[in-house]
């Protein structure tokens, strides 16, 4: 009886293992539910704030007025949500609508590998092609054909303090690159701090040197730089950008700005003592927050690159091409980036509106319509970097620039080392 | 009972619940040997295969085939990599002779009665049993440039010149990080030598000091030679730690500023996860896997000796 006992204790032990090492094998039920219901499988970043409610919301209305479609959201870190993809891309564990940056390194990854579906048709079934603005557009046609449905069109530029500015005896917003280096000199000598930036988030700082980068390049070169079709250390402009960089960091950043994080540095806008920030226009969003006042300081001008267009990023949601239900997933990014859907939750998913004809709604800091402006004045748009880059390659930019800025680089090693990686990888 | 003969005509009689004995051990072993091979042989053998191969982590991209290259790659190209080799191997220097010695001194400090002594222990211990990344934030928040503690304790004690931005610093921060690391774990090591201390016969300290031997002398002869396995023992879990570092790292400076605090199991992770170059991530694992057991190797085959030798 002990014996036999100890035998099923030890078959159990055993049934139980092998139960847990099925169960972690085990993979999710696919993309498209039975019952004539359809299930809508959706993967995004998390959302939070106002996003998250609005996403909620949409989805609901969605819902509502088709009630044969379910939509499942699932929100994954930045991180997982690209990992989890790339693990899913071309299997049937792929959700039919998936979120991505629209840039060459990110969303147009997915787009080289075949994963997503060349949404031509529904372009022309729904009029999207006329419905979304020009930035907007330009980010799924990049790629030839259409890939992804455009989400938002955020433009970046210079949010700036005009007390702060009228104090050092500035004027008027600069126009030029070297009118923007003379405002900063005239900020230090005022002992105002110039520019705030968190350095332990790479991306912060990103944002001027590529914006240095299209100043002292021109467009066509920065376009061929950033695509790796051009041999940075060849081209003085790199070393040039890099030089100037270094004399951002060391005479016009705020102190110690690099272990602080993109909120430290913000905080230093919001609390009066940096007159600059280069952001995005979600920016009016955290102004808000912040209760930054008098709001009537607030001002935005364009980096002053010269060539016309305006620093931003785009994002998408993309069809997969494995979805059971690519109508319904049209239907769904039809219905959300409908003029009507739009409008109800203007300004929840940006400031700048993707789609033509929705209105700019402020949140009363007053900086949506000055961004929308410098985006329709706009004659195109460059793109962050690091949307642009394949991942590594962002990796190894960030390090040169963080190497430079922080002194452990020359300038003049900058761009032959990025070309170094380039040529390696 | 069973009887079965050998090629030398023997016969060997098996006892009836010998067998049975057996049996039922071995499947009380299976399972953890099928989550032994599945979570852990099995991971082992596909980074090191992985290693050899070109890969995106997409799904349905086939892995190429690359042979060395991603190793002449890490040893040869990878701007970082070195970078992070000797931050490991400074790391795993440093976590030798800090922590393990601050620990012996606690020890040996908290074994006497005093006051307090127990709320004094529990308190060197606490920072052990608290979640790496937990410790990391707050050390962040200590050593923020601007309204961290330290450079406010520095600057109110007159140092203000020794004020600055620790986890800013290239040539600094690593050591910053250390200092974290030194706070968290000190305490696990003192417990240590506290159990081994339990150990040390009163009786030949007791001769020793009957012999005139002054503290130092009974410690040098008499208590350390007792402590030699809990020392052991210390200098083997330090090691193991200290090549997995990771959380402290990732919590409080990224790897970076500009790659500088970077260590081989981070930027393993990061040539895998966040870069998708998995066949570069596999290669610097797998260097840190024969890292690794190059260093604790060695102490196995001397632990079995010992159980041997007894």
């Amino acid at each position: 009886m002990t014996r036999r006992k100890g035998f099923v204790a030890a078959s159990l032990a055993m049934t139980a293992a092998a139960a847990l090492a099925l169960a972690g094998c085990s993979g999710s039920s696919g993309a498209s539910g039975g019952s004539g219901k359809i299930n809508l499988n959706y993967w995004i970043t998390t959302q939070q704030g106002p996003a998250g409610t609005a996403l909620k919301s949409m989805v609901a209305d969605f819902e509502k007025a088709n009630p044969n479609i379910h939509v499942v959201v699932t929100q994954k870190s930045t991180d997982s949500l690209k990992t989890a993809l790339r693990q899913a891309a071309g299997t049937p564990a792929m959700p039919d609508v998936f979120f991505q940056w629209s840039g060459l390194g990110l969303g147009g990854t997915y787009v080289k590998q075949g994963v997503d579906l060349d949404l031509t048709k529904y372009y022309k079934q729904y009029g999207w092609d006329q419905r979304f603005s020009k930035s907007a557009l330009s980010s799924v046609t990049q790629y030839g054909g259409y890939h992804g449905v455009p989400y938002t069109a955020n433009v970046e530029a210079i949010v700036y303090n005009k007390a702060l500015f009228a104090k050092a005896g500035i004027t008027a917003a600069p126009a030029t690159y070297d009118e923007l280096v003379a405002d900063a000199q005239k900020l230090a000598d005022a002992g105002i701090t110039p520019i705030e930036f968190g350095g332990n988030v790479n991306w912060y700082v990103m944002r001027l040197l590529d914006n240095l980068l299209e100043t002292n390049c021109g467009a066509e070169l920065n376009d061929k730089l950033t695509a790796l079709k051009a041999d940075w250390s060849k081209e003085t402009c790199v070393a040039t950008s890099f030089e100037d960089l270094k004399t951002w960091a060391s005479k016009y950043f705020n102190k110690d700005w690099v272990s602080l994080s993109d909120a430290q540095g913000q905080q230093l806008f919001y609390q009066g003592k940096v007159a600059m920030a280069l952001e995005g226009d979600w920016f009016a969003g955290f102004l808000d927050q912040a209760r930054f006042t008098p709001t009537t300081d607030l001002g935005v001008f364009a980096f002053p690159t010269e060539t016309g267009r305006i620093y931003g990023l785009q994002q998408a949601n993309y069809i997969s091409k494995t979805s059971k239900n690519p109508d319904a997933a049209a239907k769904f990014l039809d219905f959300w980036m409908s003029k009507d859907e739009q409008t109800k939750y203007a300004g929840s998913w940006s400031q700048v509106p993707a789609v033509q004809g929705v209105p700019v709604k402020d949140n009363g800091v007053g900086l949506s319509q000055p961004f929308n402006d410098l985006a329709n004045k706009a004659a195109g748009q460059f793109q962050n970097n690091d949307q642009t880059f394949p991942l590594d390659v962002t990796t190894e930019y960030w390090r040169i620039m963080n190497g430079v800025a922080t002194g452990s680089i020359a300038p003049a090693e900058a761009g032959k080392q990025m070309q170094s990686f380039i040529k390696n990888r | 009972m069973t009887a079965s003969t050998t090629s030398s005509g023997r016969r060997l009689v098996r006892r009836p619940g010998r067998a049975g004995a057996q049996w039922r051990a071995f499947l009380f072993v299976v399972p953890a040997v099928i989550l032994f091979a599945v979570f852990l042989i099995y991971p082992m053998i596909s980074t090191v295969v992985m290693s050899f191969f070109k890969w995106d982590g997409f799904q349905g991209s086939v892995p190429v085939w690359v042979g060395i290259q991603n190793y002449v790659r890490i040893f040869t190209q990878d701007p970082v990599f070195w970078r992070a080799f000797m931050n490991t191997v400074i790391w795993l220097v440093l976590s030798l002779i800090v922590p393990t010695t601050l620990g012996l001194l606690l020890a040996l400090g908290l074994n006497h009665k005093l006051l307090g002594r127990n709320l004094l222990r529990s308190a060197f211990y606490i920072p052990a049993v608290l979640a790496s990344i937990a410790v990391a934030t707050m050390w962040v928040w200590l050593y923020n440039p601007q309204s961290g503690l330290v450079n406010g304790v520095l600057r109110a004690i007159g140092l203000g010149a020794l004020a600055g931005d620790y986890l800013g610093d290239q040539s600094i921060a690593l050591v910053a990080i250390f200092v974290a690391f030194v706070w968290q774990t000190t305490g696990f090591n003192m417990i240590l030598f506290l159990a081994g201390l339990q150990g040390v016969p009163e009786e030949l300290v007791e001769a020793a000091k009957l012999d005139g031997a002054g503290r130092f002398q009974t410690f040098r002869a008499v208590t350390f030679p007792a402590l030699r396995p809990t020392t052991l023992i210390v200098f083997v879990l330090t090691m193991i730690s200290s090549l997995k570092v990771f959380d402290l790292i990732v919590g409080m400076t990224g790897g970076g500023p500009a790659q500088s605090t970077q260590v081989l199991a981070l930027w393993s992770y990061q040539q895998s996860f966040s870069n998708h170059v998995f066949g570069l991530g596999n290669a610097i694992a797998t260097v840190l896997f024969v890292v690794s057991l190059a260093l604790v190797v060695p102490y196995m085959i001397w632990s079995l000796r010992e159980e041997n030798g007894r």
